[in-house]
């Protein structure tokens, strides 16, 4: 008994000295998903074109941990166990600077540099005239058409002369109407837990929940307006409600015919729905009015430097030379699927290939056509606070008959009063 | 009778094996398997490729063993740890004895979120914050376990200790040959409950993780199930990974700890 | 009860020095920080400003409530299948594999199940779709408030089940036999038996059962969040996942210390429930 103590005891003295052997210092990097394998395309290719004595570790944590991470080391003040590297939610960015602002070095780069980005792109990551973070990738919303359930004169119709939200609303009511025996929606969210389709519209428009000066938008005439087209839209079934998550087997299987989503849905189809190949076309979002513009951002991820490293340099470095790097972004977006923010990249030869798992369609091309007219839209660090407030507003009005205007009031004052604390 | 009451039995047990068989179904399989409507439940042959993207992503060998050497430790100092104290309230009485059983039990009922700055902070105020000591020790005082093992100790015949006091013996003997052997298939259970608690904790642990060899198995399931993952199967496979190792020492372990009370007549 | 002056403390000592350490320093911590906030500016006393908080917090009553309901749909579902388990496993010849399977899940952790579920009780969800191509016919598991909570206590209860059956199980045995023959033979039937023998013979583990099943509920996060996200109509969102939301959504740190601090105080409050005898319902004995 006592020498299996003495054993355990040597054992973990042991173990726990040799995990503190000394490791090279390589500089951390935080990322999710397909970001991991293209940030390792990039640290590659940074190591073999600038500085082959660099060297760079990338982990890969799901975007709910690396928040939670964040907000222990925000608690704690312990900036040294992040990352030199993080990769970071559009929507979270200002929320992170606003709770942490010494955390995020600044970047000073020439203005002709940070023009070559999609401009909203810059304008969420300047703050009081800084720039703390450079874009990495942009989600650009677009509809993603199931062909067989379409007419296709209004496909080739909508290809060249856009169309209305009314337009979207005729064509579900008739594609509902065509295959009445089967559950077919023309898109489809968890009505109770996403503010999607409301976000997509009031993104047109350069709103969401508050402004940059963290005025609420919730409330005024076009949260109104669009509130009131997620519920026509709704109450005639042209968008179905459905559980989180199942928009995947719904779109394989076909019953689907217009999901509204970021641009990262194509990559997350292509994986799950290789037999439906072809199937698919992608098409520019509905506009508010016949003429204007449809584009809208309603995501996107950057990358910053953690202030309290003692490779900032380094770090910054590589960040800016990555996303000012047209090459490295086309491959980033051919391995992990994520639209670059820099507009040189849509010159280049790869955006003008033809995806057969879109019909041929030019569909790159496509999205870089109207990205640059897409108005930024903001989020501060009551956007979890607004975002959980909101979709309950938007599930009273939806499912419990709540009038829109007097929900939509409250959730202002809800809204304002909780930014006011 | 016997029949239906055997019948319902297995129909529970299939269901409850249920989620196995998806996951190791869903490991072999393609990212799109398990959202296809006419989903069938036959193994695929992907199972190579999850790996490998597992493998080229994750330090999947390091992962393995750091889970597997947390665990054990945590379990064995846990267990002699949580065992003395529980025996020491369940045969003894001392001062401050009741009080400290209300301080113990009312500390289970404060949730992990609202503690879990106090914990970390503590952490780094001990010095132990993102060492290894830190995702063992402060895992040994395990309060389920505590009032399990409180509880056990009953099946420790008091006569038993008192015919011990009379020969002579000293307390801890008495414990060590007496009171051990008697509840020792307890043990063997608490020890595999508390293996298992090691295996599948993951808050602290992912929070004060910086390297990519000192992740633990529940920091790379986390990591794979990101909502717009779209490596389904890797993310089974990594499930799968948890389950088995645990799955095995199980059914090793079985023997010894399922011991089922022999019916009284 | 043995009197002895130095042993007991010895042995509690280890158990006591890293219960001080790691649960009650964390415990100061968390109180500090719901009482006063100290930054560059100074000291300032917020413990008011945040039960005043709480106070108003519709959200936090109603999590409260949920996790209420929960409990209770918990428990009753709990039960109902341990008596039905046990009483099957009775006479039973292979009665250890079949609670060796029934044990099994428990090892997997809620987080892993969380995610199983996910995937597999949405309505377009792989079980509905196996139903649909067998019988035509979806359920809606996760639809609606109701639906949503019976499916967290069943999701919680896959894990549980097996543990509390094995320690229920072994309990029954400590019956002597002669007892059911007994009641049997003066002409009772199996509901009766289990109302008015069963149940009273084993009042020891089933409030073992409950205690530990209290417990269970309150701090269950990983299949709120997971599963159903606090919806539909937040009526999943539990204790646990509230405090979270406020920890590490919101950022509220000192509110959600306040709200840990709260809760656990209402569970201080159980040890001093009386029984109509006068006697507290959880001795310490």
């Amino acid at each position: 008994m006592k020498k299996l103590f003495l054993l355990l005891i040597i054992t973990s003295i042991g173990f726990s000295l040799s995990a503190c052997k000394s490791e090279p210092t390589d500089l951390t990097i935080w990322a999710w998903n397909r970001n991991v394998d293209i940030l390792t395309d990039a640290v590659e290719r940074y190591k073999e074109e600038v500085d082959s004595s660099f060297n760079a570790t990338i982990l890969s944590f799901s975007q709910g941990d690396i928040d939670t991470k964040f907000k222990a080391a925000l608690e704690l003040d312990n900036p040294e166990t992040l990352a030199d590297v993080i990769l970071v939610d559009s929507m979270k960015l200002r929320g992170y600077y606003d709770l942490w602002s010494e955390l995020f070095s600044e970047f000073k780069i020439k203005n002709s540099e940070s023009e070559k980005f999609v401009s909203s792109t810059i304008d969420v990551a300047t703050i009081d005239g800084k720039l703390i973070a450079m874009p990495f990738g942009i989600a650009p919303t677009y509809v993603f058409a199931y062909k067989p359930l379409w007419d296709e004169t209004d496909i080739q119709e909508i290809l060249t002369n856009g169309w209305t939200w009314d337009d979207y609303k005729t064509i579900g009511l008739s594609i509902i109407a065509e295959h009445s025996q089967d559950e077919v929606y023309m898109t489809a969210y968890n009505m109770r837990g996403d503010d999607r389709l409301y976000r997509t519209m009031t993104s047109q428009k350069g709103e969401w929940f508050m402004s940059e000066n963290q005025d609420v938008q919730v409330g005024n005439l076009i949260s109104i307006q669009a509130m009131s087209k997620v519920k026509d839209f709704f109450d005639s079934g042209v968008v179905g409600h459905i559980d989180t998550g199942d928009y995947k087997s719904l779109m394989i299987n076909g019953q689907i015919a217009a999901q509204i989503q970021g641009f990262f849905l194509g990559g997350q189809i292509k994986s799950i729905g290789e037999d439906t190949s072809g199937d698919w076309i992608l098409l520019p979002l509905p506009s508010w009015e016949e003429g204007e513009s449809s584009a809208s951002i309603t995501g996107g991820s950057y990358l910053y430097a953690n202030a309290f490293s003692n490779q900032k340099k380094e770090a910054q470095k590589f960040i800016e030379w990555y996303t000012l790097n047209a090459d490295a972004l086309v491959t980033g977006l051919e391995i992990g699927g994520i639209f670059p923010a820099l507009r040189d990249t849509y010159n280049h030869e790869f955006f003008s290939q033809e995806d057969p798992f879109f019909g041929n369609q030019k569909y790159l091309e496509q999205v870089a056509s109207n990205i640059h007219e897409a108005p930024a839209i903001f989020a501060s660090k009551y956007n979890s606070y607004n975002y959980n407030q909101f979709i309950v507003g938007q599930e009273n009005i939806l499912f419990n008959d709540f009038l829109i205007e007097d929900t939509l009031d409250d959730l202002r004052d809800d809204l304002q009063n909780n930014a006011q604390e | 009778m016997k029949l239906i009451k055997k019948l319902t039995l297995l129909f529970l047990t299939i269901i409850m094996l249920f989620p196995f068989v998806f996951v190791v179904i869903g490991s072999t399989q393609d990212a799109g398997w398990a959202f296809r409507t006419n989903i069938d439940f036959k193994l695929g042959s992907n199972f190579l490729e999850n790996y490998n993207y597992i493998k080229n992503h994750f330090y999947i060998d390091s992962i393995l063993i750091n889970s597997l050497y947390i665990a054990i430790i945590t379990a064995c100092f846990s267990v002699i740890i949580v065992f003395l104290a529980a025996y020491a309230f369940n045969k003894y009485k001392f001062k401050f004895r009741n009080i400290f059983l209300v301080v113990f039990m009312t500390s289970v009922f404060i949730p992990q979120a609202g503690l879990l700055v106090g914990q970390l902070k503590t952490m780094v105020f001990l010095g132990v914050y993102g060492t290894i000591v830190g995702l063992i020790v402060p895992f040994i005082v395990n309060i389920r376990v505590y009032i399990y093992l409180f509880q056990v100790c009953n099946y420790i015949p008091n006569d038993l200790i008192e015919s011990g006091r009379i020969d002579g013996a000293s307390e801890f003997k008495i414990m060590l040959l007496i009171g051990i052997p008697c509840i020792i298939d307890k043990l063997l259970f608490s020890f595999f409950i508390l293996f298992v608690g090691s295996w599948n904790n993951f808050l602290i642990p992912m929070i004060m993780v910086t390297k990519g060899r000192n992740y633990t198995i529940p920091i790379l399931i986390s990591s794979l199930s990101d909502p717009l993952s779209y490596n389904t199967g890797s993310t089974f496979l990594a499930l799968l990974l948890s389950i088995v190792p645990i799955t095995i020492i199980f059914f090793l372990f079985s023997n010894k700890v399922f011991n089922i009370n022999k019916r009284i007549v | 009860m043995h009197k002895n002056k130095v042993f007991p403390y010895l042995l509690l000592l280890p158990f006591l020095v890293l219960f001080g350490l790691f649960k009650t320093l964390p415990i100061i911590y968390t109180f500090i920080e719901s009482v006063v906030n100290i930054d560059d500016n100074g000291i300032f006393l917020v413990l008011f400003k945040n039960i005043d908080i709480m106070i108003n917090d519709n959200l936090f009553w109603k999590s409260l409530t949920n996790t209420l309901i929960i409990f209770l749909i918990y428990i009753v579902i709990k039960f109902f299948l341990i008596f039905i388990v046990s009483n099957l496993l009775e006479d039973i010849k292979h009665n250890k594999l079949y609670l060796l399977i029934l044990y099994l899940p428990n090892i997997i952790g809620l987080f892993a199940y969380a995610i199983i579920f996910r995937y597999i009780f949405t309505y377009h969800g792989v079980l509905n779709n196996v139903f649909d191509s067998l019988f035509g016919l979806r359920i809606d598991w996760l639809g609606n408030s109701w639906n949503s909570r019976v499916m967290l206590s069943i999701a919680t209860l896959w894990g549980s089940l097996g543990f509390y059956t094995l320690l229920y199980f072994n309990s029954l045995r400590n019956i002597p036999k002669t007892y059911f023959e007994v009641f049997s033979i003066n002409g009772g039937n199996s509901f009766q038996k289990l109302v008015f023998l069963q149940i009273p013979l084993t009042i020891p583990v089933i409030k073992t059962i409950i205690f530990m099943s209290l417990i269970e509920i309150i701090a269950l996060i990983e299949i709120p969040m997971n599963l159903t996200m606090g919806g539909p109509n937040r009526s999943t969102i539990t204790i646990s996942y509230y405090v979270y939301i406020q920890a590490i959504e919101y950022a509220n740190f000192s509110y959600a210390a306040t709200l840990g601090l709260m809760i656990m105080l209402f569970g201080f409050l159980i040890f001093y429930i009386k029984k109509p005898k006068g006697e507290f319902l959880y001795e310490i004995n």
